[in-house]
């Protein structure tokens, strides 16, 4: 008797990977970057049974000591490129956005929104979910960037 | 073998006759010869229900998988194919065939099932069930004190009996599972352990037992049999990252049937800049090599890789890369992966993987894969699906599906704004530029990336608008011309919201 030696290690394999995978709405949902240098991006997924329609704007925000955040206007001393500020999206699809900025002073910080929403609909209302994606910029290094300008900045615990 | 073909007749005229009134069809399709299987299935999703038939030859045999899913008083019902698992710890799951309860609380789950149940199968394009004994059982889990999740399994199949009990620990730094009891009346044991003591240090152990059926064919070529084989692996570990450095090391044993094997890795990546550069050493009984990879991310979109290996006094050199856009996504690379099989063969063996997988418009994903293995068979493997909208979805389709191509190079743009005839900037409002659609933000404004300054088609669409309600069209431009993005020009475009 012979075994199908490539068949056997292929269930492996695939016994191996089938673990990671995994679906989500925005990823990834912080992003922290160092030395001034942002090229970054996001991934929305779909992972509803219609198309969605996304819309993607930036803000900035701030967080007060109680650790509740106020969204505003994009700060003018941020500068950011989108490759594309809206799409759609088909069933169980995804799109990447990708994104340049550039800071007139470090740190900085702000959010991309994604407003996503489904259908046209004529009557009723129109439902549209929010998913943030958040980038930190820091001066110096990459890691732990986040944590500085919330313990430098905001003044929140680490 | 008449009769299943009439069979499967009907039910493929049944789902097409489902498909006229479903909210959703999904469609899938694909053949393999890495799963030794072909075939299809569609799935009809309703309202309050979903319906599923799986159509596919799978190791030479014919195979079918029908199953239709519905809520009724606070319980999920499944009556056809459905498994019963026992993830925390196991990987564990008994393929079901007849009608299956399960109920949610908050901190619990209970399933009960009764029916037949056998051998479960399962690819991205279809799922079946091949059943040949009656079998009885439950699933419960639990949420306890002191972040424990407890869970619970118990089946009877024929005259065997499986009880497995699991608990699994989670709590800052440490995740542990384990679990325990009777496989198909023999003793079962699996369980793993990580602790990360410090942010830059992870410590790991595990024991799995991994079970599946191998084809076995006579010398002569005269005939086949699928064999079960169980396999238990143990890995025992620690990773570690230190200023831009990381580190890991891990002894694995391997036992399939009366053949042991072990081997340890040692392995260490740095990350300069647009390089990542990793070698690793793999050590075991039947030798050892080192293979090492380096990888330069040339843009956002392209990386290329060189691969190098030292074995048995010969270095080779291998070339591979990915490309990702939002439309295509395609890769070739090396994978080294710990397999106990087959005695007098290292357990680290290496595939060389290529993948390939497009995203079309009108929610349709096709993927190609190859893997060469060790032995220098080639696999192959392609599958697509697809999302078809029935006369039940509400309101118009936004879209199909359709994706935007822009590339982060694009040195041309088209802006524009959108207002009613207040004035008033219009959110959400769509607006077909060349291919691609663009949809106003919060301000009314839009805007499109062109690689070129050709003039391109505009179009308003109003029955893609986010915003509800009967929109018009009063003004707006049929043509528009990309300008470079720090001299475009907005395009104004009116539209009226009518009753």
């Amino acid at each position: 008797m012979t075994r199908d030696f490539g068949r056997h290690i292929y269930i492996f394999l695939l016994l191996l990977v089938a673990p990671m995978l995994h679906a989500q709405g925005i990823a990834p949902i912080i992003s922290e970057y160092g030395h001034g240098k942002v090229n970054g991006s996001f991934t929305v997924a779909n992972s509803f049974l219609e198309p969605i329609s996304v819309v993607i704007q930036e803000y900035s925000f701030s967080v007060n000591p109680d650790g509740k955040s106020k969204i505003r206007p994009l700060d003018p001393g941020i500068h950011i490129q989108l490759d594309s500020m809206s799409s759609k999206i088909g069933v169980k699809q995804q799109h990447e956005f990708s994104y340049k900025v550039k800071c007139d002073t470090l740190p900085c910080w702000g959010t991309f929104n994604a407003s996503i929403s489904g259908a046209h609909v004529s009557n009723g209302l129109g439902l549209v979910m929010i998913v943030p994606h958040t980038f930190y910029i820091c001066r110096d290094k990459q890691a732990g960037c986040r944590d500085r300008i919330r313990h430098d900045v905001f003044h929140l615990e680490k | 073998m008449t009769a299943q073909r009439l069979f499967l007749l009907l039910l493929l005229l049944l789902a097409l006759l489902g498909a006229s009134h479903a909210q959703v069809v999904e469609l899938k399709g694909g053949d393999s010869t890495m799963f030794d299987a072909g075939g299809g299935s569609v799935v009809l999703h309703f309202p309050n229900s979903t319906e599923t038939v799986g159509v596919g030859i799978a190791s030479g045999q014919l195979h079918l998988g029908v199953s239709s899913s519905f809520d009724w008083h606070q319980w999920n019902f499944t009556a056809g194919d459905d498994y019963l698992g026992l993830t925390a710890g196991t990987g564990l799951a008994v393929s079901l065939r007849g009608l299956t309860a399960k109920r949610k609380w908050k901190k619990q789950t209970l399933t009960l099932f009764a029916g037949a149940a056998g051998q479960f199968y399962t690819f991205p394009y279809f799922s079946a069930t091949s059943v040949n004994q009656f079998g009885t059982g439950m699933f419960y889990e639990r949420e306890l004190p002191h972040r424990l999740n407890f869970s619970t399994m118990e089946v009877i199949v024929g005259s065997q009996y499986t009880a497995i009990e699991a608990l699994h620990y989670l709590w800052k730094g440490l995740d542990a599972s384990g679990a325990a009891g009777l496989l198909q009346s023999q003793p079962f044991e699996n369980g793993r352990i990580s602790y990360k003591p410090i942010k830059s240090l992870s410590l790991f152990a595990m024991r799995q037992d991994y079970f599946f059926d191998v084809q076995q064919t006579a010398k002569a070529g005269t005939g086949s049999s699928l064999v079960q084989e169980e396999s238990t692996i143990s890995n025992v570990g620690a990773s570690a990252n230190l200023r831009g450095l990381s580190f890991n090391a891990s002894a694995l044993t391997g036992t399939t049937g009366t053949n042991q094997v072990s081997g340890q890795t040692f392995g260490g990546g740095v990350h300069p800049g647009r390089l990542a550069i990793t070698a690793s050493y793999y050590r075991s009984e039947h030798g050892s090599f080192i293979a090492s990879s380096f990888t330069e991310k040339l843009t956002r979109r392209w990386s290329v890789s060189e691969f190098l290996t030292y074995s048995q006094g010969q270095w080779s050199l291998n070339y591979g890369g990915s490309f990702t856009s939002n439309r295509l996504k395609a890769s070739v690379g090396y994978q080294t992966y710990f397999v106990p099989y087959g005695p007098g063969l290292s357990p680290f063996q290496q595939t060389i993987n290529v993948s390939v997988s497009w995203q079309l418009p009108h929610s349709t994903t096709a993927t190609f894969a190859t893997n060469t293995l060790p032995n220098g068979a080639v696999r192959w493997s392609t599958y697509g699906n697809s999302y078809v909208q029935g006369p039940l979805q509400v309101g118009n389709v936004a879209g199909q599906g359709h994706t935007n191509q822009t590339a982060s190079t694009a040195k041309f743009i088209v802006r524009g704004l959108v207002k009613d005839p207040s004035g008033i900037p219009v959110a959400g409002a769509a607006v077909l530029v060349g291919r691609e659609t663009a949809f106003t933000d919060s301000d009314g404004t839009f805007f499109v990336r062109f690689r070129k300054a050709n003039a391109v088609s505009l179009k308003v669409v109003p029955g893609d608008f986010r915003a509800p309600g009967n929109w018009h069209v009063i003004s707006a431009p049929d043509t528009a011309t990309p300008e470079p993005k720090d001299k475009a020009t907005v395009i104004n475009i009116e539209v009226s919201k009518g009753d």
